[in-house]
């Protein structure tokens, strides 16, 4: 499912809507380093095997389709969608030679799903996420 | 019949399950590998990888739990062995139900759909 969602940068200085995949499947949340360098997160320029010396905690390995690959890793400040938030959301962080051939700007993974209950009824065409702990 | 670990996956048309379970699941037709007169159903379609293409088969039934479903589509097609689930559950299963997931108490519900 693509939607639009809100990412705040450290201290909300910096904010910017973003295209939104949402993907259940994903243990993680992914962005690419560009969007996450705008909204204050220096750290997506290193390279995962600069960061990971003094932080090896934020450059975890991820299993993916073109195999066993390692990541840096940023805390998204605030993620929104509609009313619904989300604060400290695990990002990795991505580059694309040729980022505008994928029509997403962010994946929400299960870092973000985790605050949330996710419902669908495929037949109907129905996505609802609700606030976890909230009656159905 | 036969149990699997299977993914839910709503991004997915159809259901699928490797080559090798189907031809023991008694579908003999998916190990037809003659590239000049394909299996019946052949379905193309298109991954991460680029276009591919697989035989389609009806499952007689598939359980989840106290659900059954008759005549469920699957394609006959290789997962990387990587993955470490076994089927995967699409749509083709999956308009059949209505499912909620609760991230934060890890609980899946199913439910028969509309």
């Amino acid at each position: 499912m693509i939607l639009m969602s809100r990412v705040e940068g450290p201290e909300g200085a910096v904010t910017r809507e973003l295209s939104t995949l949402l993907d259940p499947n994903f243990a993680y949340s992914v962005i690419f380093s560009r969007d996450a360098i705008d909204l204050g997160y220096p750290e997506a320029a290193f390279r995962p095997k600069e960061l990971e010396k003094t932080h090896p905690d934020r450059v975890p390995y991820v299993l993916e389709f073109r195999g066993i690959e390692r990541s840096v890793m940023v805390k998204l400040a605030k993620v929104s969608i509609g009313t619904l938030f989300a604060r400290d959301v695990d990002a990795l962080i991505i580059e694309l030679d040729l980022a505008r051939m994928i029509p997403v700007d962010l994946i929400l993974g299960r870092t973000f799903l985790r605050h949330f209950k996710l419902s669908t009824d495929v037949k109907a065409g129905y996505m609802s996420l609700s606030a976890s702990g909230q009656a159905d | 019949m036969r149990e699997y670990l299977a993914l839910l996956d709503a991004g997915s048309e159809y259901c699928i399950l490797p080559k090798v379970d189907a031809f023991r699941l008694g579908y003999p037709d998916v190990a037809q590998m003659d590239t000049v007169v394909q299996a019946p159903s052949t379905t193309h379609f298109v991954t991460h990888l680029g276009f591919g293409k697989a035989p389609l088969i009806r499952m007689t039934q598939v359980s989840l739990g106290p659900l059954t479903f008759d005549e469920v589509e699957f394609l006959a097609f290789d997962l990387p062995q990587a993955c470490g689930f076994d089927v995967v559950f699409g749509r083709s299963l999956l308009r059949r139900l209505r499912y909620q997931v609760d991230f934060s108490r890890g609980l899946l519900k199913l439910e028969r759909g509309s």
